[in-house]
């Protein structure tokens, strides 16, 4: 019996080694507020060695579901894939709850860390888009997702 | 003892992330960035313009149409000697407010804004209607040339010309690149009408692909 508890416990210790202690988030319960975002010319003339970019702002509401994490000291990142017509920055201001910052496609940064005292983590970004013009042909989707790992 | 304490703390968290993963319901929150608008602008002497665009203005549709002319001396009439036309409007750059062109010249600027390909935006001039004295007599307007230039440019983006008495393209205008330039226009002086007051009106196009 004792045996058995044994390779049990290695294969689920191997199983948390190849994850690298960092696990998808649920924010299934996030909203865009408003539709799709429209993008705007950085500037309204173009000059030569001047970059051509454009900039969009939307909302979100973001709703973290944490309550698996309660009593942890963790740390939660924001992350966006790399994506064929960036770059794209993408910068944001929150509520007070989460952390303001900036990112580009392609990275995660840390967006809460400390103890989960709570179910959930609520709030709402002001997220502003900068992307290259000269890339930007077609409308795309940016899927944004969190990570969460325990310190 | 100590040992079979600290094995059992270990299942414990492991179990305890074991349980985590399965109830993580991963998600992403999509959003769709549309891609920028077209657009398109086009000055030809005066225009519109709210400030400078360096100093955070704007430009919008209208101003006064520009007037060029001349008067040639009749002794002069049609001898082939080129006679210095004057136009009049604003002479200033939206940019910066820079003293672009000089008196007697005609501004024209223009830009084309689009986020795809390679395509260019044509600068069109049609002078199909000739000028005419309203007594059915007429000047066409392939007598009347120009020459470009721009204080401190180093290049035009336009070629000197001549009307020629329809549609020509002056310059297609590249992807996000802003044009600007100075008319100074001439009269040929090769035609013998009669005398009186010729008048027509020439229509720059800048069209978006």
């Amino acid at each position: 019996m004792n045996r058995y508890l044994a390779i049990l416990l290695c294969a689920s210790l191997s199983q948390h080694t190849a994850y690298a202690k960092t696990y998808p988030l649920d924010d299934s319960q996030s909203q865009i507020l408003g539709g799709s975002v429209p993008m705007q010319w950085e500037h309204f003339f173009p000059r030569r060695g001047q970059p051509n970019r454009l900039i969009g702002q939307f909302r979100v509401l973001v709703h973290l579901n944490v309550t698996a994490w309660q009593g942890h000291t963790v740390r939660i990142y924001q992350k966006l894939p790399s994506m064929s017509t960036g770059p794209f920055q993408i910068t944001w201001q929150s509520q007070g709850k989460l952390l303001n910052g900036t990112m580009h496609d392609g990275e995660r940064v840390i967006i809460w860390q400390g103890r989960i005292d709570r179910a959930s983590i609520e709030d709402t970004l002001q997220m502003q888009v900068v992307a290259d013009g000269n890339q930007l042909s077609r409308a795309q989707q940016m899927e944004f997702s969190y990570e969460i790992e325990a310190e | 003892m100590f040992q079979s304490n600290n094995t059992s703390r270990k299942i414990s968290k492991s179990l305890l992330l074991t349980t985590m993963m399965l109830a993580t319901d991963s998600h992403a929150f999509i959003v769709t960035i549309n891609s920028g608008p077209r657009a398109v602008y086009l000055r030809v002497g005066d225009g519109v313009a709210t400030g400078t665009y360096s100093g955070g203005g704007t430009v919008a549709s209208g101003g006064a149409i520009s007037l060029v002319q001349v008067s040639v001396p009749a002794a002069q009439v049609g001898n082939g000697t080129v006679q210095p036309m004057s136009g009049n409007g604003r002479l200033t750059s939206d940019w910066d407010n820079y003293a672009f062109c000089n008196a007697g010249q005609v501004y024209i600027g223009g830009f084309y804004r689009n986020t795809s390909g390679t395509a260019t935006a044509p600068l069109q001039v049609n002078t199909v209607t000739p000028l005419n004295n309203g007594s059915g007599n007429t000047i066409p307007f392939s007598q009347i040339s120009w020459t470009m230039s721009g204080n401190g440019d180093t290049s035009n983006p336009i070629a000197n010309g001549s009307f020629n008495d329809g549609t020509q393209t002056l310059v297609n205008i590249s992807l996000n690149q802003w044009v600007e330039s100075c008319f100074t226009f001439n009269y040929k002086n090769q035609t013998t009408p009669p005398a009186g007051t010729y008048t027509g009106r020439v229509i720059y196009t800048l069209t978006a692909p």
